[in-house]
């Protein structure tokens, strides 16, 4: 084992993270991101009662309107009504609340089962190891989509079942890298010095260890985020995920499929909705990958 | 069942986007060649096997019956028989069209009908519409007796007849097996005769140049099954096909713009309903409650935005014109969201109920489209459904097993007698969600009696008890729609759905 100091982390993190923080800010596409976040988060907690019209109200001689921007459009309907006479927008903002709260519970579901399990495996080491990493292997085999249909076949649909059965298998990711980062970092000095003053297994990896995996992990997040809710965007759009009345922006998409020559924007608006928000994470997830991963730092200012 | 479920969901999938592709990579239709798409391939070329229209569809090229219903089901034409007669109150004497050959060469004759009408009535599938009728006897060369298990009305063997009498060459199928060889290669005596089936791809036929009624113009007929409604159209557009079943709705106004397309429209028989399930505790056991919901669903609204007016609203009976046992004087009741408020109130549900409502998507046109307008507009009455939509295969398992609650949507399409519909609602029908012992005993008379008179009277009875204690809201019949490239002529389209094409060519 490298007998080499190396600086405790703890000394360098402070002005680490706040020449991140600029660096983040100066990074263009991450704050667009951001900006593009905050607006859909809000617009996704929007209260039901400031809704432009009840997202389940349907008006049957109001059906296809237009969006305000086309001719015919009306800025009651600012993005029009779809196939039975909805409000598109009110159902978008609605929708995207259980959009976003699906794919961000199934992320913490994930979180918590892969870190866990990484930490596990590459800490212990040894056969416990080898077992988990096979895990994660059959689990990345296995087509998840597939997955998710089959267990809804059997259990049936509803909020808690979608949100479980998309975050369990998605914890493969997770243990992967986490074992990864442990790894590195278990075979560090300070952890080695840690032990040696006597520090407990569970001091050691909550104090020591867990905190350098931080990046990682929050970079993973985004971009996991952003995967789930595509996925649940095809599993709801496939008619097994939220079930009407509730509007989600996959059931949205399904609902217009049939209506694209009266009505293109049926499924356009809630397919933009969904393309904003995984760009959204994803440039935020690059973004904080370039200025919180050192060895990609030579090539910034590139871009 | 899983892996059913999850290949059926795979199938799915890969169709929607494999039908498409495959509508446009696909050669021309040459002229001599009649495309036919319908929304899925035949899972079995006898006509035994199912009653699944669009099954028999393909089958009834080869396989013809002895009676067919006429183009708007209220009467009967004949077609392997020439004329029939009842010379007992439970006979029906047919009498046979004669010098008919099937295409192996096997002869049409009495001792085959009566071969043919055996497997009718030893059929599964066929139970349903057949029940009432006990044996078929040999009278002479060119003539059967049909017998009725008592006394029976003409017109009810002769919707046996036209549901099930396909006619089979015996030594053939004795050889391979209705339900085995049959179904990879069906023989008979109709205007086509089988050449090839490529699963999921096409269902090819060439003209029978000996056919009685004289050889089709159209010298080959292939049937290719396209899922996706809009897929059909499009290969319809690209002149890929000829003839396209089941088209959607929303796709009418852009075939009219088409000028080489044409629509062709029927109204259907397809009654569709509310059903409202007895099987479980709830709101909607009182009487009172049931009645109130004609009042709250808004059936024109639905039928004049959602179906564009392809629609007939069916009220006060689950049965159109169309049906023996219709009663003309009938009236329905007029949209009154609040009376149903009333109603609820004085039921005893001044602030409304929660109950679960179930429905398919995908199963019948619009399906979704009308259960989530209708789940809609009972909110606006104070009833709140839990809404499940239902993959189509698992609303059929469901329906059996009488696990459907507390109120779900579907279609029926018996045969056009009320005896068929109101079958479907006694005690111990396979999927009753409703019972009412006397009810059962009108129908018991009903189907004891062969006069027709008397059969009408017994069915207004009938029908009075589903006002009273509805075990269903009715909605509509909603039309059938089929589009063909403006070329094809000599084809109509039938309200029982089957497609003749003996006669259809396409012009220069």
């Amino acid at each position: 084992m490298a007998v080499v100091a190396s600086p405790h982390p703890a000394v360098t993190l402070v002005p680490r993270r706040r020449r991140a923080a600029s660096a983040f800010l100066r990074d263009r596409m991450a704050v667009i991101g951001v900006g593009l976040l905050i607006v859909i988060v809000a617009a996704a907690l929007w209260p039901f009662g400031w809704l432009p019209h009840d997202p389940t109200w349907s008006d049957l001689d109001a059906r296809l309107r237009p969006p305000a921007f086309l001719s015919g459009g009306s800025l009651s309907h600012p993005l029009g009504t779809d196939n039975l006479g909805r409000d598109i927008l009110s159902r978008m903002m609605y929708g995207g609340r259980f959009s976003l709260f699906v794919a961000l519970s199934a992320v913490a579901i994930a979180a918590a089962i892969g870190i866990t399990a990484g930490l596990v495996a590459g800490y212990r080491g040894g056969r416990l190891d080898v077992v988990i990493m096979r895990l994660v292997d059959v689990q990345l085999a296995f087509p998840l989509l597939l997955l998710v249909i089959a267990v809804i076949a059997v259990l049936g649909t509803s909020l808690l079942v979608l949100i479980v059965v998309l975050g369990i298998p998605a914890w493969a990711h997770y243990a992967r890298i986490v074992r990864g980062s442990t790894l590195a970092t278990v075979s560090n000095t300070y952890v080695e010095a840690a032990r040696a003053l006597g520090g407990s297994e569970g001091r050691l990896i909550t104090r020591h260890i867990l905190p350098n995996l931080a990046t990682p992990i929050v970079i993973l997040t985004t971009f996991e985020i952003a995967r789930l809710l595509l996925l649940e965007s095809a599993v709801s759009f496939l008619g097994l995920g939220i079930q009407p009345p509730t509007p989600s922006w996959g059931t949205m998409i399904a609902d217009g499929r049939n209506h694209l020559y009266e009505g293109w924007w049926v499924s356009t608006m809630p397919g933009l909705a969904i393309f904003v928000a995984v760009l959204a994470f994803n440039f935020v997830g690059d973004g904080l990958r370039d200025v919180l991963d050192p060895r990609l730092h030579a090539r910034r200012g590139s871009f | 069942m899983i892996m059913v479920r999850t290949t059926v969901m795979a199938l799915v999938v890969a169709l929607l986007f494999g039908a498409a592709s495959l509508a446009y990579g696909a050669p021309r239709s040459p002229r001599d060649t009649l495309v036919v798409a319908q929304g899925f391939d035949p899972r079995c070329l006898s006509p035994l096997f199912g009653t699944a229209q669009q099954d028999k569809n393909v089958s009834g090229q080869v396989v013809e019956r002895l009676v067919q219903f006429s183009p708007d089901s209220l009467g009967f034409l004949p077609e392997l028989a020439i004329r029939w007669e009842k010379t007992a109150p439970d006979t029906l004497r047919v009498h046979l069209r004669r010098g008919v050959r099937f295409t192996n060469g096997e002869e049409f004759n009495a001792q085959s009908a009566k071969y043919s009408l055996d497997q009718m009535l030893a059929s599964r599938a066929l139970a349903f519409f057949v029940s009432h009728v006990r044996a078929a006897e040999v009278v002479d060369f060119y003539t059967v007796d049909v017998k009725a298990r008592g006394p029976v009305s003409e017109r009810m063997i002769l919707t046996a007849l036209a549901m099930g009498s396909f006619q089979y060459p015996p030594q053939y199928t004795q050889q391979v097996g209705l339900l085995q060889g049959f179904c990879q290669r069906p023989i008979g005596t109709g205007p086509y005769k089988f050449v090839e089936w490529v699963k999921d791809d096409r269902v090819v036929f060439e003209a029978n140049p000996d056919y009685w009624g004289g050889a089709p113009r159209t010298r080959r007929l292939i049937f290719r099954p396209i899922p996706e409604g809009a897929a059909r159209v499009a290969a319809l557009q690209a002149g890929d096909i000829d003839l396209a079943v089941a088209v959607p709705l929303d796709a009418v106004d852009r075939i009219s713009a088409d000028p080489n397309l044409t629509t062709h429209s029927i109204r259907g028989m397809r009654v569709f309903g509310l059903m409202l399930s007895q099987k479980w505790e709830g709101p909607l056991q009182h009487k009172k409650v049931r009645q109130t919901l004609q009042y709250a669903i808004d059936v024109d609204g639905i039928i004049r935005t959602v179906l564009k007016g392809r629609a007939r609203r069916v009220m006060g009976q689950p049965l159109t014109p169309e049906y023996f046992g219709y009663q003309q004087d009938f009236k329905g009741v007029a949209y009154d969201p609040d009376r149903a408020k009333k109603m609820l109130a004085e039921a005893g549900f001044p602030n409304g109920f929660q109950v679960t409502f179930k429905y398919p998507s995908g199963r019948y046109p619009q399906d979704k489209e009308i259960s989530e307008v209708i789940a809609s507009q009972l909110l606006k009455v104070g009833i709140r459904t839990q809404q499940v939509v239902m993959e189509p295969g698992e609303f059929l398992t469901q329906l059996s097993q009488l696990g459907l609650r507390d109120m779900f949507f579907f279609g029926t399409l018996p045969p056009p007698d009320a005896h068929f519909m109101y079958t479907q609602f006694v005690c111990d029908f396979r999927y009753a969600y409703w019972c009412r012992k006397d009810f059962d005993a009108l129908m018991a008379r009903a189907s004891a009696t062969s006069d027709d008179k008397e059969r009408l009277k017994l069915y207004r009875e009938m029908a009075l008890i589903f006002q009273d204690d509805p075990p269903l809201v009715n909605l509509f019949a909603a039309s059938d729609l089929y589009a063909t490239a403006k070329s094809v002529a000599g084809w109509r389209p039938y309200k029982d759905q089957f497609l003749y094409l003996a006669k259809v060519y396409k012009r220069e």
